[in-house]
């Protein structure tokens, strides 16, 4: 049965008509030669019971006047019949009166057990048959005539029967399998094709393939809902497409507009901080030769002139760092392999730390990263020079730089100090464009520095973020993807 | 039911023996060779078997009232048994009637005649005064059949048997079946010693 449901549709179909017809024939085979074989019993019972009603006559007188010898000639007569083995003639009282043996040396059968309660009767064994007759004389029995016949003749109709039945089997089941074979293309074709062409769209995912064939029938109606549905999946992926197709296009444009208004606004920023210099520089010049001239003023005067004199300096300054900062933005990246550690010892010799506090460095090991050299040593130094910076005031100022964390993806670099610190609530300001939480008559600075940070960090695929507490220090994190063939 | 092959074997003289010792009166199952009663209760059936075996001519029954009629003649050897063997039995819906006859014109209306043996010597002439009579002798004297009767008793064997004389029968118009041909000893009558 496992074999069956293993099997492909068309073997399946074969073997089930095949089968069917087989099992009818058989049944049909069975039922007309039991009925055959009973009607060959009966025929059989009912001529041996006239044998036995003829014997019977014919030995009435040999009872009566009590002469074996003439039953045993008149039961001799049974030698013409060939079936019969055996005959016997039985007085009334069960006694063996006279007997016949078709083959004397195969001895006798014992015919007296075959006689029954019954006055008459039959026994079918095995391989023959008994019957029993009663010998009437005046309406009252006064012996018994026993026959015993083979059944030869039924055995022959039988093994003739099962030959014809056999024969007239193979020969059905024949035609039934070339029937079979033939009729079973209009389902199994149509099925098979289905199959191959399901198997063709889920290994190929093509969905435009169709399958054929299928008449007016389910198998048809299949064949229909499953193009049906097939056009319906290729509609669906080619509108998906589509839509995607347009979705791509439409964040392509988007990004394009973004692209050039914040193209236009660096160019714009580049150029105003640029056209900026200028009068600023006449401001500057004519302060200073004011101050020079200073005789004309009165103390007030000169106040005025050298606060203007510095406003002009710091705006100056201002202006240059804009400019730095919209380069960051605009400059092209040069790529390489840098050592972070020897930018790091370069960074530290410049910074100029406050002789009076000796700053205790704790630096560990950094990786080498791929990136654009000098904006990476920007990066540090600015985050240094923060440092530097917001210690400056400790009596022990402490910084520490080296790698938070390494994965997979990215390597997280720290830089720490012991300084002013800040405050959390704060943190997301940190890294904009002129933003301070210190004044500047505190720490000097122009709150670009960490703007840049987090463009430079930006531009080669990473991230920062700084955690602070007043009083007890900062620490500053920058992440840099390992891959760092993504920074573009 | 079928025996074994050596119980087979072992069953074959038995059914021999038994063919043998089993060669008696069928319903009786009495010794006939034992002389005397049981003979004559042999010889009592027979007469009565005979008359399945014998057609008489129709018009032999019309005189009798549809009954057949056994009659002996001379001294009865049966005494009441032949009486007692017909009682209440029929052949072809025909009762019996026993008749003893002191004359042979008288017996002439019998269907069968046992002819005793008391009538030894006068055979000859009983037979003769018999003829044209529709009636089976039977008759136990010596060479009864040969000598003119119809059927003549005679012991073989310690069995019963019997001679039939066919031409006697055939000049009484009767006529014998084959079944009771067969067991009889076919004898020839001679007409000169039944004359």
């Amino acid at each position: 049965m496992a074999l069956f449901r293993g099997a492909s549709v068309k073997v399946k179909l074969i073997l089930a008509s095949v089968l069917g017809s087989g099992t009818a024939l058989l049944v049909v085979g069975a039922v007309i030669t039991s009925y055959d074989l009973m009607a060959l019993r009966t025929r059989l019972v009912r001529r041996m019971s006239v044998q036995a009603d003829i014997v019977g006559t014919n030995c009435l007188s040999a009872l009566l006047f009590s002469d074996p010898k003439s039953a045993e000639t008149t039961l001799g007569a049974l030698k013409a019949d060939p079936r019969i083995l055996a005959a016997g003639l039985y007085t009334s009282e069960r006694r063996q009166f006279a007997t016949y043996l078709r083959d004397p040396l195969a001895g006798t059968r014992l015919m007296e057990d075959s006689l029954g309660g019954a006055d008459e009767g039959y026994r079918l064994q095995d391989d023959r048959l008994v019957l029993w007759r009663s010998v009437l004389f005046d309406g009252k029995p006064i012996g018994t005539v026993v026959i015993e016949s083979d059944l030869l003749e039924v055995t022959a109709t039988m093994t003739r029967d099962v030959v014809i039945f056999a024969s007239v089997l193979l020969a059905s089941l024949l035609l039934a399998l070339a029937i079979s074979s033939r009729l079973q293309r209009d389902i199994a074709q149509p099925i098979l094709r289905l199959a191959e062409t399901a198997r063709r769209v889920s290994v190929e995912k093509d969905f435009s393939v169709r399958a054929s064939g299928g008449g007016a029938d389910e198998i048809g109606a299949l064949v229909t809902a499953f193009n049906e549905m097939l056009e319906e999946i290729r509609q669906q992926q080619a509108a998906l497409r589509a839509a995607h197709d347009g979705l791509e296009q439409r964040v392509a444009e988007r990004t394009a507009q973004l692209q050039a208004a914040n193209d236009e606004l660096e160019a714009f920023s580049y150029s105003v901080s640029h056209d900026l210099r200028a009068p600023l520089r006449h401001i500057a010049g004519f302060a200073e030769l004011l101050e020079a001239e200073g005789d004309g003023l009165n103390d007030a005067g000169r106040r005025f002139v050298r606060k203007i004199s510095q406003a002009a300096t710091r705006m100056g300054q201002l202006i240059d760092d804009l400019l730095v900062f919209s380069r960051m933005g605009r400059s092209e990246m040069q790529a390489a392999t840098v050592s972070l550690a020897d930018i790091l010892a370069d960074v530290i010799k410049e910074a100029q730390p406050d002789v009076k506090h000796p700053i205790d460095w704790k630096i560990g090991s950094l990786p080498r990263v791929r990136g654009d050299r000098a904006m990476l040593r920007l990066v540090l130094a600015n985050l240094v020079s923060n440092a530097v910076k917001y210690t400056g005031k400790s009596a022990h100022p402490r910084i520490e730089v080296g790698v938070a964390r390494e994965e997979d993806r990215e390597v997280v670099i720290c830089v720490r100090d012991n300084g002013v610190g800040f405050d959390m609530t704060y943190a997301s300001k940190l890294f904009g464009v002129f933003q301070r939480l210190h004044r500047a008559d505190e720490f000097e600075g122009t709150g670009i520095g960490l703007a840049n940070v987090r463009r430079i960090v930006h531009r080669h695929g990473g991230r920062t973020w700084a955690e602070g507490d007043p009083g007890r220090g900062a620490a500053f994190y920058f992440s840099l993807p390992r891959d760092s063939e993504a920074a573009a | 039911m079928v025996a074994p092959a050596r119980h087979r074997l072992r069953v074959l003289p038995i059914c021999l023996a038994a063919t043998f010792i089993m060669a008696f009166g069928p319903s009786y199952g009495e010794d006939a060779s034992v002389a005397g009663l049981s003979d004559y209760r042999v010889k009592a059936a027979y007469l009565y078997y005979f008359t399945t075996f014998v057609d008489w001519p129709p018009e032999t029954f019309s005189r009798s009232g549809d009954a057949l009629v056994i009659g002996i003649l001379g001294e009865d050897p049966f005494g009441g048994i032949l009486d007692e063997t017909l009682r209440g039995k029929t052949v072809n819906n025909r009762r019996f009637i026993v008749k003893r006859f002191g004359s042979i014109k008288e017996a002439r209306e019998s269907h069968i005649l046992f002819i005793s043996s008391s009538e030894r010597d006068r055979l000859p002439y009983i037979l003769k005064m018999l003829e044209g009579a529709t009636v089976l002798t039977v008759g136990e004297i010596e060479s009864f059949a040969s000598r003119g009767g119809e059927i003549g008793f005679r012991v073989e064997d310690k069995k019963v048997r019997f001679d039939i004389n066919v031409a006697a029968v055939e000049r009484a118009r009767l006529k014998i079946s084959a079944q009771l041909m067969k067991l009889g000893r076919i004898v020839e009558g001679s007409e000169r010693q039944g004359g």
